[in-house]
């Protein structure tokens, strides 16, 4: 039996669950002084002056740091996705931009001394006008986030591509709508968490943070401070969830690693939970007015989107290049030949969007899926028909989609159908019939979805970030005792990669699982490596972890040959055993060959010692997995509550290396996608205030929201070696417009339109009773 | 103020300010780490810990509060190096990822389990109300639960 394929335990689980995991404010060193940060309390103000006196006279202050008196001194940091980053610093300068940003910063030897001595500081402001709408940052006169861009309007895109113009002046039907994804959190459980700890003798410095990939961040860090980055060792120790939240090296966190440098001291800062939400990044906020142009039997001639990215007040990483995913996605896995597609990007007084688990393409999935129901509301189509008569189907593969993607592999229209299959679709119609006669609305709601993944070949058009590997890396060295350890580039918040590197390597290395440790995270002891994001693991750094596998089994193959005195090409590698071909007696077992390689007492100098080979692999191109979900709801018109009474995935993620990794990552994907759908939200009131700021408000669906999930699967390998898909984010792209789709069913003798989320109780009851 | 508390059958002196919270006076104090801090609005559950038989958050009770009271931490909850059933039925189910909200939800359904040891699903679920998780979507921690129900051996 191969590891690859089988419900191996993770290797991640038997420390947390001890209560021995170590995540950042797990760790202490001597002599650490704790930060705390004065933020601002308004959207859009100018900063005349901060008192910092109070705070230096605290009990247990060592510092107190504000923005204007380190103007200079604090480095601009850059944005990875663009050139003409607005400025940013640690601590802003003269003027804030949103809520949440950091002001000054006190350093104190005690947290709750940090923590009362920045309650001290006082900061006059002026406020000034503020923009928070989008549409409204985009009109002439509309107060300016930069005025010395003399405009919020950051870019704009447009792709034509057909003939979308005479599609809608030929279509026998044409479906508009303006619909909103809204603004919402990653909300790892672990919020962010730094230690900075210096030694001003050597000159280096060791950055433990919570983090996703710290080889890149070590590169940016290097490159805003001016450093060595052979002096610079950054660790991701455990880490408590990150979703794309914690690629990012933030206002704050560069802040903390200023004053440690300035002082010589170990600086320690963990976030709370409120600023999480205020000062950590958000992710979606696109409007879109989208139309579909079909012909009579629901045929798809066109889509047309002109949709506008709200991207806050600055630049984090990837954030202004995070809607650009959403265009090259829109047509999902139908064949749609026209499109006509416009991306305006615009500045607001928010905090930044940044990548959130599906980013980019969740808002393609959800504008393309409701567009669809609506079309075959209005052609009064069965809505699972009207998917299968626009997807792309088998025999049209490879398929090209308008925007360049190519297609090789997959069966789309049997993922919908399979969960048409498993959620009774047809009883589900007749139930519903039954029901509304007493009263009871259920509805039912489809969606496909298309996940582009395993981000990103380096140089490839999805990859324009600086400093920003596409590859992945994995060194194994095995010990004279045949046993492995694998260092791999990969950098997981709770993907269980430690896991599936070690089923790879497993049955290549043809050794028990057991014999083999994985360790990630660590700049001084693993290979440059890319980190975890973007559906990435499996895809890219599995096939690191194969290639690193095959070279030790190629080296140990030479010492095998040169042990039994046969030629290297005569040897088979077979459960564990070298043998010459022919010769079923000439044998040398795994860890006979282990022992030899580093002892050499019979190859002598023929070999270098040790048995150990590090791998890079750079994906030749993007990875698609693809799916279809069903969701079956009930509303409770009194109340606007809806509930949902069955939800169903069937995905195609190619070769599943663990299934009960794999069915976890799913899981954890559609629960998110169900709390985009129903209830999470970053909100701002009209003074640009967060009210959603905690997770009573903001909404972090519980184990009694989220029900059972039906999971299934249909394999159709990859065109890599290992055959998989990526996996990560694909629960969270059609699980949102299915639910949506489901409310819109359920609430269709209503006439009402379902043009956003989350579907809070008293949205829905809005709905209903219009004023 | 001196605060004694027994932790894990081992009972402790400390001398703390009278405004720490149970979960600092386990973390800092103590360094019983494996209890985690969420949130600042006791939403999250990743502090629950056991006081006295009941689930709690740490990060709601001072520590003056748990003065002569016996506390159970994650920390407390394997025998020897052998995990419990419940953490045994977490390993086998795949009910962590990230795992920084995990030893909340040990807690909470250890001290659920006692009180009510062959649960339906929905009174599970109902009992986790209080702990949030953003990685699994419960049902795997669900399905531990379920199966870890009715052992016989000690939660």
């Amino acid at each position: 039996m191969t590891a690859i394929g089988s419900r191996l335990p993770r290797k991640e689980d038997s420390r947390i669950l001890a209560g021995r995991g170590c995540y950042v404010d797990d760790i202490t060193v001597p002599h650490t002084v704790h930060a705390s940060f004065v933020r601002s309390p308004f959207a859009h103000a100018g900063i005349t002056s901060i008192d910092l006196r109070r705070a230096r006279r605290s009990q247990g202050v060592v510092a107190a740091y504000s923005g204007p008196e380190t103007a200079g001194a604090m480095p601009l940091i850059p944005s990875a996705a663009a050139d003409d980053s607005p400025p940013r610093t640690p601590l802003t300068g003269d003027r804030v931009r949103y809520v949440g940003e950091p002001v000054a910063m006190v350093l104190a030897t005690d947290p709750r001394r940090a923590l009362n001595a920045a309650e001290g500081i006082e900061v006059d402001y002026q406020p000034l006008p503020h923009v928070l709408d989008p549409w409204e940052a985009l009109s002439p006169g509309a107060p300016l986030v930069h005025p010395d861009r003399g405009t919020n309007k950051i870019g704009e895109i447009r792709k034509v591509i057909g003939n979308p113009g005479s599609a809608f002046a030929a279509a026998d039907h044409v479906v508009s709508r303006r619909l909103a994804v809204q603004r919402i959190s990653a909300s790892p459980m672990e919020p962010r968490a730094i230690l900075a700890v210096p030694e001003p003798a050597s000159g280096h410095l060791t950055v433990w943070l919570s983090c996703q990939g710290p080889h890149t961040l070590r590169t940016w860090l290097a490159h805003i401070f001016e450093l060595d980055e052979s002096k610079l060792r950054i660790v991701a120790p455990d880490v408590g969830g990150g979703f794309g939240s914690k690629l990012n090296l933030y206002s704050d966190e560069l802040a903390v690693i200023w004053a440690a440098l300035e002082l010589g001291v170990p600086v320690k800062w963990v976030e709370t939970r409120t600023e999480n939400f205020t000062a950590g990044v958000h992710a979606r906020d696109q409007i879109h007015d989208a139309e579909l142009a079909l012909d009579a039997g629901g045929k798809i001639l066109a889509l047309r989107s002109h949709f506008v990215g709200d991207l806050g007040a600055y630049f984090h990483f990837f954030t202004p290049v995070v809607p650009d995913l959403t265009i090259d996605t829109l047509t999902g896995n139908y064949d749609i030949p026209a499109v006509d597609i416009k991306l305006e990007k615009v500045f607001t007084n928010k905090m930044s969007i940044e990548a959130l688990r599906g980013s980019g393409r969740a808002e393609a999935t959800f504008v393309l899926e409701r567009m669809i129901e609506e079309a075959a509301r209005q052609l009064d189509m069965d809505p699972v028909e009207i998917r299968l008569r626009n997807l792309v189907a088998p025999d049209q593969l490879p398929y090209q989609t308008p925007f360049g993607l190519t297609y090789t592999g997959g069966d789309y229209p049997a993922l919908l159908k399979r969960a048409a299959e498993l959620v009774g679709y047809e009883a589900v119609r007749a139930r519903q019939e039954e029901d509304r006669r007493a009263e009871r609305y259920i509805g039912v709601g489809f969606a496909t979805y298309n996940l582009l993944c395993g981000f990103s070949p380096s140089g490839h058009d999805w990859n324009p970030m600086k400093f920003f590997p596409g590859h992945e890396s994995t060194l194994i060295r095995v010990d004279p005792q045949g046993k492995a350890v694998a260092y791999s580039g990969l950098s997981p918040q709770g993907q269980g990669s430690d896991t599936i590197v070690a089923q790879i390597v497993s049955d290549r290395l043809q050794i028990p699982f057991d014999h083999i440790t994985v360790t990630h995270g660590d700049t001084e002891t693993i290979p440059f490596g890319g980190g975890t994001h973007g559906s990435r693991g499996a895809v890219v750094g599995g096939h690191a972890a194969l290639l690193a596998a095959q070279r030790v089994v190629e080296k140990a193959r030479q010492v095998a040959a040169a042990m039994l005195e046969a030629a290297a090409e005569d040897i088979e590698y077979v459960n564990g055993l070298f043998t010459v071909v022919g010769s079923p007696e000439a044998t040398v077992s795994w860890q006979e060959v282990a022992e030899e390689a580093h002892f050499l007492k019979r190859c002598g100098p023929m070999f270098e010692p040790g048995l150990e080979a590090t791998a890079f692999y750079d994906p030749p191109d993007v990875n698609f997995a693809f799916g279809a979900n069903a969701a079956v709801v009930e509303v409770d018109t009194e109340t606007g509550k809806v509930n949902i009474l069955d939800f169903v995935s069937v995905d195609d993620y190619g070769v599943g290396i663990n299934p009960g990794i794999i069915d976890g990552q799913i899981h954890g994907g559609i629960a998110q996608g169900i709390g985009q759908a129903l209830y999470e939200q970053v909100s701002h009131d009209e003074s640009g205030q967060v009210p959603s700021a905690g997770f009573a408000s903001y909404l972090l669906p519980s184990a009694a929201e989220i029900p059972r999930l039906t999971l299934d699967n249909i394999v159709t390998p990859s065109d890599t070696p290992l055959g998989v898909r990526g996996v990560g984010e694909s629960g969270t792209l059609a699980s949102p417009p299915a639910i949506a789709n489901a409310v819109a069913d359920a609430l269709s003798p209503f006439g009402v339109r379902i043009d956003r989320t989350p579907l809070r109780p008293e949205v829905v009851w809005e709905l209903l009773h219009p004023k | 103020m001196k605060v004694e508390v027994v932790v894990n059958g081992v009972r402790h002196r400390v001398d703390c300010h009278p405004s720490t919270l149970l979960v600092h006076l386990l973390r800092e104090e103590l360094e019983l780490t494996g209890t985690h801090v969420g949130c600042d609005t006791s939403s999250c559950g990743a502090c629950t810990v056991i006081l006295d038989g009941a689930a709690v958050k740490s990060c709601t009770v001072l520590a003056g509060q748990a003065d002569g009271r016996e506390i159970e931490t994650v920390e407390g909850l394997a025998d020897r190096g052998k995990l419990s059933p419940l953490q045994q039925a977490f390993a086998d189910h795949f009910a962590l990822q990230c795992g920084f909200c995990t030893s909340g939800f040990l807690m909470a359904a250890t001290a659920f389990l006692r009180q009510n040891a062959e649960p339906a699903e929905p009174e599970v679920r109902k009992a986790l109300e209080g702990n949030l998780c953003r990685c699994t979507g419960y049902q795997h921690i669900v399905d531990a639960i379920l199966s870890a129900s009715g052992a016989k051996e000690r939660l």
